[in-house]
């Protein structure tokens, strides 16, 4: 695709943008690919390698574990399933680019999706680049460890 | 004094509007399966852009005229990613029949050439010089496209129409600068020697940049994102390989520069024009004296009056949504073919997106699409030839071997062989997202990736009782996968499969 133009103004609103200037949002956000999707339509898989990151402009999706809707952190804890749906602002699929591991879970989209997806064996170098998004990667991560219950 | 054009006005099974390659090889291949459509174009001949484009002469992608397999044969295509893909070999014109011999980037007028060359010998006859309107859709769910030649009724609608509509973004004061195609009819010369500031990176910027070397004294490249060329990114991001040398001409301090910029305004001035920016790495605002600006910010499909038919798009307005056969998300019955099923993204594995922009990988598109209708709206199913089990295994390593569609859109469309209770049957080439997403019979998917290291290797799908998983083969010398290990372990990997 020929370029992805000047970025939606509400892309600042997004927490993991939250912190640039609006140059640096136009810089980022054209690292990007635009993608859509419709409902039903499976944006990660479960067991399959080289996937991206991708971070929900509208829509939402379902986070699924072995085809059940489980909460993220309870995978790792141990704790009782509880369904997560991912909204606008969230973004899914960066475990399994920074493991270097197929992924963990399935994500399906609930509704028309607008998402931005970055390859991912470019997600490390993009971070670098851009750390005030690192650091807001960061925070959310230790959101969902500290609080799994209310991750959002 | 009587209109001897082919399909007028009135009721048809499929109207395709559009004669550019993607429409070309689709109304070929719906004739080929049987289904009866119109093929109507606004242009008064085949070929689509490259009756116009690009603008400096040859094409960014290869047709090579002399491969290691015969040309024109079946696998011969992944070598040649510009000529029509045709069943019969009568039929061929081949790109390379046209070309001087002496570069495998044809150029524009050998790539028309071609493009009529096979309207010719394939019977690709379409309705010339007449230019769709406007679009309605009647009470029994049938379409009506206007034309300047009247009125157009169909059950489905196939819109071919490229991407080559201007897009600009809304910075204040481009509207005042030329965009890429406006270029095209002014030509270059009143650029010698001035100072060109080009807003863009991608394919079209660094063709203008490239064709401007020998003309404009500065050239200055700005966007607000760097620069990653396909032969960083290995894969085919733009811009491509043949348009880098402005890029090197920046890296050796030869008068051209390649910036990180947000652009905030562009003012006229008495001498040129202004713009104003802001770096994206740290250096901070700057304005640039200039003689002259293009606009290569990107196109758009020619959608014309589809969206308030309720045709949904995405990507600033500029693709219609689709599902993985490229019909319309939001208005059944409306299917795109050619350069605009990109929008159709595919896996994305190791970020390969789709090759669905360009000729190369569309085509093989149109094959699978027009079977795709074939099937779901006119009944007729596809050849299915079964295969021998015990010849499952070799086949399925020659196809990711050898096959072009597999090499042509990696990762996008496969081999499949099904494995069901009748035996295994050959069912062609298939669209992966749609393999793997969906039940069936037991079955497997080949195709070829690239990996994080930038190798090919072959990818396989097994769907077994409903699911698929994932296997990953490794890259192999000469990416010639049929190897004893590759043979043993498929063999494995589809025993048991349909009991």
């Amino acid at each position: 695709m020929e370029g992805l133009g000047q970025p939606d103004p509400d892309l600042g609103g997004l927490a993991l943008f939250s912190d640039l200037t609006a140059s640096e949002l136009d810089a980022v956000t054209q690292e990007f690919e635009e993608e859509h999707a419709q409902p039903g339509t499976r944006l990660l898989r479960q067991g399959f390698d080289g996937n991206g990151f991708y971070l929900v402009v509208s829509g939402e999706a379902d986070w699924l574990v072995g085809g059940h809707r489980v909460d993220r952190a309870a995978t790792t804890f141990g704790m009782p399933p509880k369904p997560v749906t991912l909204r606008r602002g969230d973004w899914f699929g960066e475990l399994s680019v920074l493991f270097g591991e197929p992924s963990i879970s399935d994500v399906y989209a609930l509704t028309s999706m607008h998402l931005l997806v970055l390859p991912g064996h470019e997600l490390e170098g993009f971070l670098r680049r851009y750390p005030k998004v690192m650091f807001a990667l960061l925070k959310g991560e230790a959101r969902r460890l500290r609080d799994p219950e209310r991750w959002k | 004094m009587n209109d001897e054009r082919p399909f007028p006005p009135g009721d048809y099974p499929v109207v395709v509007v559009g004669t550019g390659p993607g429409g070309l090889q689709l109304s070929y291949d719906l004739r080929a399966l049987g289904i009866e459509h119109a093929l109507i174009s606004k242009d008064s001949g085949p070929g689509g852009m490259f009756r116009r484009f690009p603008m400096f002469g040859r094409l960014i992608t290869c047709s090579r005229p002399h491969a290691i397999v015969e040309c024109g044969c079946t696998e011969y295509f992944r070598y040649d990613w510009n000529s029509m893909v045709t069943s019969d070999p009568t039929h061929q014109a081949l790109v390379t029949e046209f070309m001087e011999g002496d570069n495998y980037f044809p150029s524009r007028e050998e790539m028309e050439a071609a493009l009529a060359a096979f309207s010719e010998r394939g019977g690709v006859a379409a309705r010339y010089d007449c230019s769709w309107e406007s679009t309605r859709r009647e009470d029994d769910g049938r379409f009506v496209l206007t034309t300047s030649d009247g009125e157009y009724r169909a059950g489905l609608l196939v819109f071919a129409v490229g991407m080559i509509e201007p897009w600009r973004p809304p910075t204040p004061g481009i509207d005042q600068v030329p965009h890429y195609v406006d270029i095209a009819d002014s030509g270059i010369e009143h650029l010698a020697g001035k100072r060109v500031f080009i807003i863009g990176k991608r394919n079209s910027a660094f063709e203008i940049a490239n064709g401007l070397l020998a003309h404009a004294c500065q050239l200055i490249l700005g966007s607000p994102h760097g620069v990653r060329p396909s032969i960083s990114t290995g894969f085919p991001t733009p811009p491509r390989a043949r348009y880098v040398q402005p890029l090197e001409d920046a890296l050796f301090g030869g008068g051209t520069f390649v910036v990180d910029v947000a652009l905030e305004r562009i003012e006229r001035t008495a001498d040129g024009y202004e713009i104003h920016a802001d770096g994206t790495t740290g250096l901070g605002k700057v304005t640039f004296e200039v003689d002259e600006v293009i606009a290569c910010t990107g196109f758009s499909t020619g959608l014309g009056d589809l969206r308030k038919l309720g045709v949904e798009t995405f990507y600033k307005d500029r693709l219609p949504t689709q599902t993985p056969y490229w019909e319309s998300t939001s208005v059944p019955g409306i299917y795109f073919a050619g350069a605009a099923t990109q929008g159709q993204a595919g896996m994305r594995k190791y970020g390969w997106p789709s090759h669905s922009a360009s000729v190369g990988g569309f085509r093989f598109n149109a094959k699978v699409q027009s079977q795709h209708i074939a099937k779901k709206h006119f009944g007729i199913e596809p050849a299915r030839p079964e295969i021998d089990p015990e010849r499952a295994v070799d086949l399925l390593l020659e196809q990711v071997t050898s096959d072009s569609a597999i090499w042509s859109q990696h990762s996008n469309l496969a081999r499949q062989l099904t494995f069901d209770s009748d035996g295994v049957h050959d069912d062609g080439i298939a669209v992966l997202v749609d393999f793997v997403d969906s039940t069936g019979p037991d079955a497997v998917a080949v195709t070829v990736e690239t990996n994080l290291e930038g190798h090919l290797q072959p990818c396989v799908y097994v769907r077994r009782h409903g699911d698929v998983s994932e296997e990953v083969f490794g890259p192999a010398w000469m990416n010639d996968f049929r190897t004893d290990e590759n043979r043993a372990r498929l063999t494995e990997l589809v025993a048991g499969l349909g009991r």
